[in-house]
């Protein structure tokens, strides 16, 4: 076997079609859309096809959660006992088996919204983040982008449960956010214990973690406005380790993607 | 009324745990090694093939069993040190050249179509004789002097054979043609040759004969 | 010329037919009960991707008028496709719930833009019930989903779910009456409860 993977070798069944995200990012509808005056974007139960966007969203999250764990399972095998601490390979393949059951758990959710698997075409952007051949920078954009971009999505499907009384996915979210939140904080740990005495590379993994965020932000599909569906988690993101002045910052990397996406699709708000 | 001073055998009489065992401070650490090094070559294996099977329940399942032994790895990287070898990467070793050549014939199937190959290599070559070498130390162990050992044993063991169980489930699932049955047994003959050659997990000796074990320290005390 | 008109014509932004599209309709308003002489029309907003799903059904001036979202049609592994089992489970039911309206006891009913989501998603289950007895692609889980979104995650909304999917002769009143109850069930707060037509909507 191989080392380092490349995401169109990522294995799937007869049910997965794959998309490349900008060509949906890019879809004209979608600038037909921010055009028009629908109100928030919020995933709430009270907003025009709420049910159908929480369905989408839920299948979304199960890709992820596999792209998650074939990432982590990844950085146990492509490194070799002298690239990378003894502890961090123990670290991410306790991450596999919480990826692991995070799947299990997005199947269950799923089936309980009346999603099928493969009802919805998968986009490989997430693993791409894993195919870094620098460990440092794998952990980065996995732990420090992927999870953080979990972290934001759990939450908000956590209060879509909680404000339209479904118990069910009220629940199984705060699980998954709490393993999130604990693998975020490894990768805040590895990110400092492996930088320790060098700046200069932690530098570069931060701003390896700035591109992978702008990324992860979809053109608009994370931030802190009513334009975003998801929402930045601050509480959940501080609890994980990451520094308010950080927050701030990754605030501003989401308002810079969706001006970039508004601006190529040639928006027009006013 | 019991009398609290009326002296008492240190051993209750349905104690029967015996002294000594039949391997060393230094073969158990040397052993334990080893074990270390197979489990996490295995960890890694599995962590690796996650995003080459296209069959979900096997993705899932490899997932979970790459972290129970990237556990039991932990578990004998903390005993070494408790066995005298401080510097644990010392003893993390392969028993020999033999079961490096086992082990990169184990890794070595990629192709998303090799699911039963992956999968025979771990559950019907790997795992048996893991779960053979393990019970062997542990029934060859005094329950006294190493019961840190054992005690690990029995929570590996069970991992072990539940892991064991499973997969060979997943496999008996996947194995639907004589074709398939024909890829499986060779699969499984090929690495058994190379298991065999290395002499198991922790070489000649693995469950005993020809070891070249230091004799045992001391006397039965029963 | 058939009694069904589609508008758009021609598709820019999704690769639809409204030729075929009317002639699925045509079909399915006999199979539905739909008089003959009941005009149809279908306005599909092809701008709206999924999952921005949504339609109504309303009966004006005696003629049936079905407005859907482009994303009610799409086939989501393939972008911008036409998905024929969904788009024909979703004209069915639509043009189940507009021969409800023509029937004289649910004259008092609102046009579906003012109906509460509860209730619409009361009516929606009936509606696709029979589609499904039709023969028509069976979404039973997801369809219980949005009502129990809308009705409520409890026994008595399982319950109410149950009978509309499997029931053929309902009144307005009595859709009205279970909506109620499952209301009277749930334990949210009133404020969470969709007794009331939302704010806003994918329809311009």
């Amino acid at each position: 076997m191989k080392k380092i993977l490349p995401p169109e070798e990522l294995a799937r069944d007869a049910r997965f079609v794959r998309v490349n995200i900008q060509d949906t990012i890019a879809d004209p509808r979608q600038a037909k859309v921010s055009e028009r005056n629908t109100g928030s974007a919020k995933l709430e139960p009270d907003r025009p096809a709420a049910a159908d966007r929480a369905r989408q969203l839920m299948h979304g999250i199960f890709m992820g959660e596999v792209q998650a764990l074939e990432g982590a399972g990844r950085t146990t095998f492509d490194f070799t006992d002298e690239e990378v601490p003894f502890q961090l390979k123990l670290d991410m393949a306790r991450q596999s088996w919480d990826e692991s059951r995070h799947c299990e758990i997005s199947v269950k959710l799923a089936e309980h919204m009346g999603t099928e698997i493969g009802e919805f075409a998968e986009a490989t952007f997430l693993y791409e983040a894993a195919c870094a051949p620098d460990a440092l920078l794998r952990l980065t954009g996995v732990n420090r982008a992927l999870e953080g971009l979990a972290i934001d999505v759990f939450n908000t499907m956590k209060l879509f449960g909680d404000h339209s009384g479904d118990p069910v996915l009220a629940a199984c979210e705060d699980w998954m956010l709490a393993d999130e939140v604990t693998h975020v904080k490894m990768g805040s740990d590895w990110l400092r214990r492996l930088t320790e005495n060098d700046p200069e590379r932690r530098e570069l993994a931060l701003e390896f973690q700035r591109t992978v965020d702008k990324l992860f932000s979809l053109g608009g599909f994370r931030g802190e406005t009513d334009d975003n569906p998801i929402q930045l988690a601050r509480r959940f993101r501080e609890l994980a380790g990451f520094s308010t002045e950080e927050i701030d910052e990754l605030s501003e990397v989401t308002a810079e993607a969706q001006a970039e996406a508004e601006a190529a699709a040639g928006v027009n708000k006013s | 009324m019991s009398e609290p001073r009326q002296p008492r055998a240190a051993f209750a009489p349905w104690d029967r745990r015996e002294l000594p065992g039949i391997f060393g401070v230094e073969e158990t650490a040397r052993r334990v090694g080893n074990y270390k090094w197979i489990e996490m070559r295995l960890f890694e294996a599995l962590g690796g093939w996650v995003a080459t099977v296209p069959e979900l329940d096997v993705k899932l399942v490899l997932g979970r069993h790459c972290y129970h032994h990237a556990w039991h790895s932990e578990l004998w990287d903390k005993r070494l040190p408790e066995l005298r070898e401080m510097k644990t990467d010392r003893l993390t070793l392969p028993p020999n050249d033999e079961m490096i050549a086992f082990v990169d014939a184990l890794r070595e199937p990629e192709a998303p179509e090799l699911t039963i190959e992956k999968l025979v290599g771990v559950y019907r070559v790997l795992l048996p004789h893991k779960i053979a070498a393990y019970t062997y130390h542990q029934n060859g162990s005094s329950r006294i002097t190493d019961a840190p050992t054992i005690r690990s044993f029995g929570f590996i063991l069970q991992d072990e054979l539940e892991d064991w169980r499973e997969g060979e489930m997943l496999l008996q699932s996947l194995i639907e043609t004589p074709d398939e049955v024909e890829r499986a047994a060779n699969r499984q003959r090929e690495l058994e040759k190379l298991i065999v050659a290395a002499g198991g997990i922790a070489g000649p000796g693995t469950i005993g004969g020809e070891t070249g074990v230091p004799a045992p320290e001391g006397v039965a005390v029963g | 010329m058939g009694r069904v008109e589609v508008t758009p014509q021609e598709f820019t932004y999704v690769e639809y037919d409204s030729g075929i599209i009317a002639s699925l309709a045509e079909e399915l308003a006999g199979r539905v009960g739909l008089p003959d002489d009941v005009a149809i029309s279908i306005e599909i907003d092809e701008e709206l991707p999924l999952p921005l799903t949504g339609s109504t059904a309303d009966v004006v001036d005696g003629n049936a008028e079905l407005w859907f979202s482009g994303a009610n049609f799409e086939n989501g592994k393939y972008r911008c496709t036409f998905d024929e089992p969904v788009a024909r489970a979703e004209l069915a039911t639509n043009l189940f719930r507009a021969r409800d309206r023509l029937q004289p006891d649910f004259a008092s009913a609102s046009p579906d833009e003012e109906l509460a989501e509860a209730l619409r998603g009361t009516w929606d289950v009936w509606a696709e019930g029979r589609a499904v007895r039709l023969g028509e692609l069976a979404r039973r889980v997801r369809r219980q989903y949005v009502f129990r979104l809308y009705n409520g995650f409890t026994d008595v909304a399982d319950a109410a779910f149950d009978r509309l999917w499997s029931g053929d002769d309902f009144t307005w009143a009595e859709l009205q009456s279970i909506s109620e109850q499952c209301a009277a069930a749930d334990p949210r707060p009133a404020s969470k409860r969709k007794g009331v037509p939302r704010k806003e909507s994918l329809k311009q």
